[in-house]
């Protein structure tokens, strides 16, 4: 069989379009700051890799060095998103990064407050979490 | 020119593909979450609000207002569409006002201090069908039933 320059230049094409796996989010699902992290005082950035299956249903998902509170809320949280395939690719992976912040200072309050940023980048942010009053630690 | 029947198919189908679908799109670029809004959750008001959201040039949302819903939940959904961005799909041509569908729903009674509230975006498949929003919540529970009224009394 020849391998002419346009047969070799078709499969190079075809191959590249395969490996190019490109997904788009279409459920996107919110998430709060989870309690724990923030009366730890956690925050930081947490990168999720989603591996997808061909209906676009996440198969799983890894926060590869982190384990804490953060990392476990991104997970549980990526898991349950959804995304669809814009070229054609059997399964494909995803980079989700997660930012935690913690919203300090005297005028910090309301509720934690959620943020996605077409295509990666999910913001989460919440108030300080107020320090017990010294009364309520004597109680009684 | 006369064209033969084979030609003419040929034309029609090239003009039917030239003409037909393309538009430009607002598609969202920046989502904000929401909260299912106090009041609403403690007058138990559930239902869907739909949002025509005009979008500036530059993709930040001009105005927003809301076209069905309860007032209540209108006032909500139109203060989270404010706080979205879009930006324009990769189409040719003028796009359209985009619309947002907001969903509110209640599930079931929270203590007060512990009522969560989960917030979904969901993008269907096809073009003409908007963003729909789903905000679910809990509702207080405000008053005991009468028999765990009586039962604490006795006990």
């Amino acid at each position: 069989m020849k391998f002419g320059k346009a047969r070799i230049f078709g499969l190079a094409l075809l191959f590249a379009h395969g490996l190019a796996a490109d997904w788009k989010p279409v459920r996107v699902v919110g998430l709060e700051y989870p309690e724990v992290a923030l009366i730890q005082g956690l925050e930081g950035t947490v990168k999720i890799d989603l591996y997808i299956a061909h209906d676009g249903s996440v198969i799983e998902a890894y926060a590869a060095p982190r384990e804490d509170a953060l990392a476990a809320a991104a997970v549980r949280n990526a898991r349950e998103w959804k995304f669809r395939r814009i070229n054609s690719a059997n399964a494909g992976q995803y980079t989700l990064t997660y930012r935690f912040q913690i919203r300090r200072g005297e005028g910090a309050r309301g509720p934690s407050e959620f943020r996605f940023v077409m295509p990666d980048q999910v913001f989460v942010t919440a108030a300080e979490r107020p320090a017990k009053p010294a009364s309520a630690k004597d109680g009684r | 020119m006369r064209l033969g029947r084979f030609h003419r198919w040929w034309l029609i189908i090239i003009l039917l593909n030239v003409c037909v679908p393309a538009w430009a799109e607002w598609e969202p670029a920046e989502i904000v979450g929401m909260a299912y809004p106090l009041i609403p959750r403690m007058a138990r008001i559930e239902g869907f609000v739909i949002v025509r959201v005009s979008v500036g040039p530059d993709g930040s949302v001009r105005q927003a207002e809301a076209v069905s819903g309860h007032p209540l939940l209108e006032k909500a959904a139109e203060e989270n569409a404010r706080k979205w961005k879009f930006k324009l799909s990769e189409r040719p041509g003028r796009a359209r006002d985009p619309y947002l569908i907001y969903r509110f729903i209640l599930t079931g009674t929270c203590a007060i201090r512990d009522c969560r509230t989960s917030f979904v975006v969901e993008f269907p498949k096809m073009i003409e069908f908007p963003n729909l929003i789903i905000v679910t919540g809990e509702t207080h529970q405000l008053q005991y039933s009468r028999s765990e009224v009586s039962k604490n009394e006795v006990q």
